[in-house]
């Protein structure tokens, strides 16, 4: 059966530019095959050795930085130019989409619109008038849609066109993150609309830069970096491999240095030092491992009701803890604040926020301070989290479920007093109700 | 400890936070038998389009090909009637300058249905190669954003303006019906020169654009071009009417234009009584369609590159 075939296999493919500006003569000789001439420190790859095959139902998310060579990657997969080297094979029909509205007409209507824009995106006028109801629904443009888009606001306008390329229906999809568009709700339409696509067989390649669709749509990521294939596999790894910041670009300081504060401020933040249990200066902390951060602050002018807020964001920026002090009045002078934490995060990196206020009002506030990094080696005293680098979300429970046995349809008749609960995880698989989330 | 409650075993801790799709349901109808591999390979050499691929591509050349023609006259107060007005307003003034002042030879036909039945011919394929020119230009963003048949571009036009030769026909039969002409079973050939001449433009047109893609001095120099060519090609006087002053030889050059075999069929077509294009005719539409697989193939390479380049 067909089944077994790869849609997409790709191997080594790349493709070179040509830096700085060509010549009609040079774009000329280049059409005619004669671009012998070129210095090869004029060339750069943008895209090189990327290599990986998709089977029906595969969504692969593509992660990079800008430049990383996303963009180009989609360009050969949809055949809008053509690699240097190597070699990619799609079966079935390919609809790409790398931009919503390709070929829309302002001075035309909605529905003109729709009817273009789906020829152009692969589809016969039979496909679009059996889908024009859910089109149109989707797009919910409503009675605009025999006025020209010219007058649509944008919203609108990138409803309708992404409406269109939702209902289209290839076996091989290439989509550019053409998601970031519209409201919050929209969006999740879109998602969802994608999250089907996959679900019906559908082979997706998702390019995006954020880590939040990847991780909700797709089940392989490739982490792109200058043009080479980074890493390639289970999307959990990738993204936190793509997330975690290099270590040679800022390494870890046990101490860092705080910005200078606003003129004339009553209060500045000096330093801030991390250290462990023991009191020793560290950046890496294992999971688990309680840590403490110290604040040195200046007071100048006496601070009446003075709390003092220490922030944590993981690598991406997202919020995971404040800690904050009980309000007291500070005298002028030098202060220490201790910060004792102790949290059951996951493998990650964190960046800390300073905020110093008295009755409410902000005297010094500073983010993106320092970080360090906790994991991947477990603290002794949580000894069975192996696999807290694919875990998701923020935090690890170290509590091992627990699995009661309740009815047994075992031979052997369960005895009336039940043991103690089964702890077997090797024998069918368990659920795991009590770490279930619900959505 | 706290966190040493349970002596925990080797359980699964990562659940994934979204139901992916990790194998195929089994609502899915099977994939096709017959499915379109598409392969993916550096630039290959030099050849034909590919065909098959243009014509299964027919539906998007009417989507475009209908674009362009709604988009045409939109906006505009006057909107198809400009199709008529152009022409006609030509005609009228060409008419009295080289019909009754000038007093151009005409064979016996009267001179605004002979300059007509040329004209039209000549602005379908002046019009067909201008907008081919600039085809893949005006579509640059398509071009950067989606693959198709890139050879549909050049071919968009042919729509636009077979409809506006469609149009003056109209007007072409007011005027025969006016000067009480009757047109014979020639005019079932009208078809085979209006392709010609759009044959014509394309074979200019296909090395137009994309040489055009590469440099724009293309787009400069091709109206100047054709308006230059009006004057070699018997649009406004008969070619009867220049062989007695001209040189043989010059004459043998002046009938390489396939636009002078061209315009001579159209008017065999519609008017009675007009002269067959002679044997010269086979020898320049040979020539053009040589030109016109040349420019096949090298349209073909460029479109490749054309990406990059343009």
């Amino acid at each position: 059966m067909s089944r077994s075939l790869p849609t997409v296999e790709v191997t080594n493919l790349g493709k070179r530019y040509r830096l700085g500006r060509m010549t009609p003569r040079e774009s000329l000789a280049r059409v005619l095959g004669r671009a012998r001439t070129d210095h090869p420190e004029n060339h750069h790859w943008a895209l090189r050795k990327v290599s990986f095959t998709l089977n029906r139902g595969d969504v692969l998310g593509v992660v990079g930085a800008n430049g990383a060579g996303k963009s180009t990657l989609l360009k050969l997969m949809s055949r809008i130019t053509h690699p240097t080297e190597g070699r990619a094979l799609i079966r079935g029909r390919v609809g790409s989409l790398l931009e919503v509205g390709t070929g829309f007409h302002p001075e035309l209507t909605g529905m003109e619109n729709v009817f273009i824009n789906g020829a152009i995106l692969g589809m016969s006028r039979k496909e679009i008038r059996s889908q024009l109801a859910n089109i149109l629904e989707f797009a919910g443009i409503g009675k605009y849609i025999d006025t020209p888009v010219k007058r649509y606001s944008s919203g609108m306008y990138t409803r309708l066109a992404f409406a269109v390329a939702a209902h289209l229906e290839p076996e091989v999809m290439i989509v550019d993150e053409v998601l970031a568009v519209g409201d919050a709700a929209f969006q999740k339409r879109c998602l969802d609309k994608m999250h089907d696509a996959a679900e019906s067989g559908r082979t997706i390649l998702f390019v995006s830069h954020g880590a939040g669709n990847v991780q909700k749509l797709c089940n392989k990521a490739l982490y792109l970096k200058d043009g080479q294939p980074e890493a390639y596999g289970e999307v959990q790894a990738i993204l936190d491999r793509y997330q975690t910041p290099e270590e040679d670009a800022s390494p870890p300081t046990p101490q860092v240095t705080l910005p200078p504060p606003k003129l004339d401020a009553p209060v500045e933040g000096l330093h801030l030092r991390f250290a462990n249990t023991h009191g020793q200066p560290a950046t890496r902390f294992a999971l688990g491992e309680p840590f403490s951060v110290e604040l040195d602050l200046k007071v100048h002018r006496t601070l009446p009701a003075c709390v003092i807020a220490l922030g944590m964001t993981s690598a991406d920026g997202t919020p995971v803890c404040t800690c904050w002090s009980p309000p007291a009045d500070l005298p002028p002078g030098q202060h220490r604040v201790h910060f004792p934490i102790e949290l059951p995060l996951k493998a990650t990196a964190l960046q800390f926020a300073l905020g110093i206020s008295s009755n409410d009002l902000v005297h010094y506030y500073a983010s993106e301070l320092g970080h360090i990094n906790i994991g991947p080696n477990i603290a002794p005293h949580i000894p069975a989290l192996q696999k807290t680098t694919a875990a998701s979300g923020l935090m690890i429970n170290p509590h091992a479920a627990q699995v009661l046995t309740l009815a047994s349809n075992a031979s052997a008749p369960t005895p009336a007093t039940s043991p103690a609960p089964t702890l077997d995880a090797s024998s069918a698989p368990a659920p795991v109700s009590s770490t279930e989330t619900s959505h | 400890m706290l966190y040493n409650a349970h002596p925990p075993r080797d359980l699964p801790v990562a659940l994934p936070p979204y139901p992916k799709p990790t194998s195929v349901p089994t609502s899915v109808p099977p994939q096709p038998v017959n499915t379109v591999e598409t392969v993916i390979e550096p630039v290959r050499g030099w050849g034909l389009p590919d065909f098959r691929a243009v014509f299964q591509s027919s539906e998007l050349w009417w989507a475009l090909a209908w674009r362009d023609l709604r988009v045409r006259y939109r906006q505009t107060v006057l909107g198809l009637a400009w199709t008529v007005l152009t022409p006609f307003i030509s005609m009228v003034v060409f008419s009295v300058i080289f019909g009754s002042l000038l007093q151009v030879p005409t064979d016996g036909h009267p001179y605004p249905v002979m300059l007509f039945s040329g004209l039209l011919v000549w602005r379908l394929f002046e019009n067909v190669l201008h907008a081919a020119c600039q085809s893949l230009i005006v579509n640059q963003n398509l071009i950067g954003k989606l693959y198709f048949p890139r050879l549909l571009l050049p071919l968009t036009p042919i729509l636009t303006f077979l409809v506006n030769y469609c149009v003056g026909l109209i007007i072409l039969a007011g005027l025969m019906v006016w000067f009480q002409m009757m047109p014979t079973w020639r005019l079932l050939t009208l078809p085979l020169w209006v392709g010609l001449a759009i044959l014509a433009a394309l074979s200019i047109g296909l090395w137009c654009a994309a040489l055009n893609a590469i440099m724009r001095d293309i787009q400069h120099a091709i109206p100047f071009i054709t308006g230059l060519m009006l004057f070699v090609t018997p649009v406004m006087y008969t070619q009867k009417s220049i062989t007695a002053r001209f040189p043989q030889a010059l004459l043998a050059v002046y009938e390489l234009n396939p636009m002078v075999a061209i315009i001579d069929g159209a008017r065999w077509a519609v008017l009675p009584g007009w002269a067959p294009p002679n044997g010269m005719a086979v020898v320049s539409l040979s020539i053009m369609f040589v030109v016109l697989v040349g420019g096949l193939v090298f349209f073909t390479r460029a479109e490749q590159n054309v990406v990059d380049v343009v």
